[in-house]
């Protein structure tokens, strides 16, 4: 990974700016109202949220449209983020020296791949998360009377948590088939079937691989939040200390989310776990 | 051939990745639905605003002696009882007349169904007629008379409602005469709808007897049908209630209860409450209860399994609630307090207040951040004095119980919770007052807050006129003339009219004597006609103090002096501000030099504007007025400030949507 810490940091990047691409007309949008202010936009971040409220209710209209009109963007940027998820991948699974060029040949090699891939891992998603809510929605008012409210809402729960644990392990699985196909050059079908044998080799392994990050990287994100709101933004300096321990939290999440992807190729990457044909 | 076989893979995968998002959009369509400041001194004050001189109970006016029979399975109260009014006004009654509430639910051509609100409570289908027969109401007095036969069967000029009737009497009734009633009747309950009704085995009784309408001083009845979003008007007086149950069933009813006896699979219990004017009870066998002693007050918690962690939270906040509503308007004059907290499937009984007895809600995973919870109980609270013990027209004057209750409401939490009293998570602190603003905003300029619940053009612009632009308007008479002045003042009307049933104009006149003619003026202008106001800093400029620089004759001699030929170390300039609307709050202006030096202007708002003058040592560089925003009825804040320099970026808000952003793409992108 160390070695890699370029290829993190590009990445990192590449997120940042499609972020403030995303956050410029939003800021825009309110600065509009407030910058006449004389304590410019610090009156968003007081007590009692007087100043943020007024700013949604005057700049509703507008922060809607943009926000919608974000929908397709964020579609489209998502689809051809797969592109620099194969380089990246595609630098993890490979020792040594790397070359640009060469990182931009694996995200066209792979870009095909990892749609086919993505669009399999969404309907698989769809299939094993429509299916426990839909039986949980089904079986809801009976279980109604007898439950009483809490334990009632905790069985709903309970059928859209499974929904979500098998969304979980599809993005395992379809991860693995990602690490698989970049670290065996295989298509999609193969690197399916090396990622589900893999899965079913060392289910715990993996999981614990992407969960304890995932973890990691939530709790972070919560923390940061809880320390940031006692640091405030009222002064320069508290501005810059919340500025940099925020970019720590999107370059820690980007550290966490290529170790798992280094994990994941070190997975398919035993022998054991290679299909016949290929030993 | 490769490159073929991926652009393929790449054609299939992103088809399959859209037909997955259709699968999972209509999906998700199809289950859709599944320790406080001592109060300040004012003046005139009269006997009976104080602690000490306040009434310590009210007249007695009605008296209710009932005995209630649940019948469980078919969700029907069968009842008899004795009423005994007397004639407190100045005036001889020949009619009496009596609230029939439950008709309402009775069919879909009754005032209240056929109303044309479109959501909210009450707009539910319902699942049960309810209704209610008298079949007996037989005067003593009267000869013993029957008077049921000879009342009217329907609300006056309305052949479709039966909620308002009329009895008349053979004879007149005199001031100070009483007269004795013997009732009897049978209340069928509706599936759960506004306030009352059943939802399985859970039982709110509310509205469920022959309420006696209210006589005004005057000798005038005031009476109305069920409107929809209307509540209710009576006297005082006197309930003794005998609830009879089947065994297991667990009840909370209003009042304080004397006593229990289990016979033959029922239980009978005796509830008693001198000084109120309802009573509601509630019984159901899943209940589980809480209880504990504040300020002399024996707090009971239903609740149903499951919401224990709630209703510790409903019983903390009344425990805050007892002790700082009893500072700021009065000590709480009952020895009980009930809280019911309806089961998820009954939740249009929750939020809702009786004498004595309140009903809570929300979730039993509502989390502690976010104040819901508190912000029902102590709402619900707050109308044993807004409503209960200030027992103003609800029909008529909303704004006085709901409307000053949401002041309160909104007071009382940021006092408990302080700035984040709505929200409060991760350093995002939102304020009840700023929640009450948000939603008030939208209807300020559609139709006066002051009129009759009824009148309103729809439940939205009621909801939000009547509690949160009343709200808004009594926080900033709060903010402008003094938190203390203001709070001693509110007390004193809640003091002076305990047991009474004070009008808008008795409110105005105590907010009159406590803050002033302006302060008054201004409350009856936003109350009564739509009173608004914008204050806005125009412009400000500043330039150095120079000597003028032109061409001068002066003593027969021309002199010409030359622009900038002797730089002065004074600055001189003016900001203009506005007031745009019909109130007038006294504001403060603040004038920031360059240098960071403030002065501070003070404007009465007695004209539509005002050019503030300037003079420092370094440029004009900000101007606010109000800034501290006192003034939370101000239509937009955001005029309210002037940047004479460049504007400054807004850094914090683009960092703050980066990082958003940025996680969100960490969750979106592969």
């Amino acid at each position: 990974m160390s070695s890699r810490l370029g290829v993190v940091m590009t990445v990192y990047a590449m997120h940042a700016l499609l972020a403030l691409g995303f956050a410029w007309p939003i800021s825009r949008l309110v600065a509009d109202v407030i910058l006449v202010h004389p304590r410019g936009d610090l009156v968003l971040f007081e007590p009692g949220a007087t100043y943020l409220a007024e700013v949604f209710r005057l700049q509703r209209p507008s922060l809607t449209s943009v926000a919608e009109g974000s929908v397709l963007a964020v579609l489209v940027v998502s689809y051809l983020g797969l592109a620099p998820l194969a380089a990246l991948l595609q630098s993890l699974a490979h020792a040594g020296r790397i070359t640009f060029a060469s990182l931009v040949a694996a995200a066209g090699r792979y870009f095909g791949t990892f749609s086919l891939l993505l669009g399999l891992a969404l309907v698989a998603a769809a299939l094993v998360g429509v299916l426990p809510i839909t039986m949980g929605n089904l079986v809801d008012d009976k279980l109604k009377l007898v439950l009483g409210d809490r334990n009632h809402d905790i069985a709903h729960a309970s059928f859209r948590a499974i929904a979500l644990l098998a969304a979980a392990l599809v993005a395992v699985v379809h991860d693995l088939a990602r690490a698989a196909a970049v670290q065996h050059e295989l298509h999609a079908a193969r690197a399916v079937l090396v990622a589900a044998r893999v899965f079913r080799a060392s289910p715990w392994r993996a999981l614990g691989a992407w969960g304890f990050r995932g973890a990691a990287g939530i709790a972070l994100v919560v923390a940061i939040a809880w320390v940031t709101s006692r640091i405030g933004v009222h002064t320069g300096v508290r501005f810059t200390t919340v500025t940099l321990l925020h970019q720590a939290v999107v370059l820690t999440l980007v550290a966490l989310r290529a170790s798992w992807l280094s994990s994941a190729l070190g997975l398919v990457s035993l022998p054991l776990y290679q299909l016949p044909s290929e030993r | 051939m490769l490159s073929l076989t991926r652009f393929a893979e790449a054609v299939v995968g992103a088809l399959l990745g859209v037909g997955a998002m259709w699968v999972v959009a209509h999906a998700a369509l199809a289950t859709a639905g599944g320790a406080m400041p001592p109060p300040a001194t004012i003046p005139n004050a009269v006997a009976g605003d104080d602690d000490a001189t306040m009434k310590q109970h009210a007249v007695d006016v009605v008296d209710y002696t009932m005995s209630a029979v649940l019948d469980r399975p078919l969700h029907v109260v069968h009842a008899t009882g004795t009423i005994v009014w007397r004639n407190t006004s100045s005036n001889a009654v020949r009619e009496l007349w009596f609230h029939l509430y439950l008709n309402a639910f009775k069919n879909e051509r009754t005032v209240f169904l056929r109303a044309p609100v479109a959501s909210g409570r009450g707009t539910t289908t319902v699942a049960d007629w309810g209704y209610i027969d008298v079949t007996k109401l037989v005067a003593r007095e009267l000869d013993g008379v029957d008077l049921w036969p000879g009342a009217d069967k329907t609300s006056p000029g309305d052949p479709d409602d039966q909620t308002d009737i009329r009895v008349p009497l053979p004879r007149e009734i005199r001031p100070g005469e009483t007269l004795t009633l013997d009732a009897a009747w049978d209340a069928k309950l509706p599936g759960i709808i506004e306030r009352t009704g059943f939802s399985d085995d859970f039982h709110m009784v509310a509205q469920w007897f022959p309420k006696l309408a209210k006589l005004e001083h005057n000798g005038q009845w005031r009476h109305f049908p069920f409107y929809h979003l209307t509540e209710f008007y009576a006297d005082f007086g006197t309930y003794d209630v005998t609830l009879d149950v089947p065994s297991g069933m667990v009840v909370g009813a209003t009042g304080q209860r004397l006593s229990f006896a289990s016979e033959k699979g029922r239980d009978v219990m005796r509830y008693r409450q001198t000084d109120v004017h309802d009573f509601a009870w509630t019984a159901w066998s899943s209940f589980r209860e809480k209880s504990a002693r504040v300020e002399g007050v024996d707090i009971r918690a239903l609740y149903p399994p499951g919401y224990e962690a709630i209703a510790d939270r409903e019983i903390a906040t009344v425990s805050f609630a007892l002790r700082y509503f009893g500072e700021q308007y009065g000590r709480y004059p009952y020895p009980v307090l009930t809280l019911v907290h309806p089961p998820e499937a009954a939740g249009e009984a929750g939020g809702m207040e009786y004498p004595t007895l309140i009903t809570c809600g929300g979730a039993w995973y509502d989390p502690r951040f976010a104040h819901d919870v508190e912000a029902i109980t102590i709402h619900e609270f707050g109308h044993q004095y807004f409503y209960g013990l200030v027992a103003s027209d609800e029909q008529s004057f909303p704004v006085l119980d709901e409307g000053i209750n949401s002041f309160a409401e909104a007071n009382s939490l940021t006092a408990m919770l302080g700035q984040g009293s709505a929200i409060d998570v991760l350093g995002l602190q939102v304020s009840v007052e700023t929640v009450l603003r948000l939603g008030s905003t939208r209807a300020a300029h559609n139709e006066p807050v002051a009129q009759a619940a009824q009148a309103f053009a729809s439940g939205g612009d009621y909801g939000a006129l009547v509690y949160g632009r009343t709200a808004t308007i009594l926080d900033t008479l709060c903010r402008v003339y003094g938190r203390d002045r203001f709070m001693a003042t509110l007390g004193r009307y809640t003091r002076r009219y305990r047991f009474e049933h004070p009008t808008l104009e008795q409110f105005i006149g105590v907010i009159r004597e406590g803050l002033g003619d302006g302060a008054a003026k201004n409350l009856e202008i936003a109350l009564s006609e739509r009173g608004w106001v914008d204050y806005a800093v125009v412009n400000a400029v500043s330039k150095r103090d120079d000597a003028p620089a032109g061409i001068f004759d002066r003593n027969g001699k021309r002199e010409t002096i030359v622009r900038g030929a002797s730089e002065a170390s004074t600055w001189r300039g003016w900001a203009l501000v506005m007031r745009h609307g019909t109130l007038r709050f006294p504001v403060d202006v603040e004038l920031w030099s360059e240098d960071g030096t403030l002065q501070i202007a003070h404007w009465d708002s007695a004209e539509d504007w005002i050019r503030i003058p300037y003079e420092g040592s370094s440029e004009l560089a900000r101007v606010i007025v109000d800034p501290a925003v006192n003034v939370t009825l101000d239509e937009n804040l955001f005029n309210n400030g002037f940047r004479v320099s460049a504007a400054v970026s807004p850094r914090r808000t683009l960092e703050r949507a980066t990082y958003f952003a940025e996680l969100g793409l960490q969750g979106l992108l592969p």
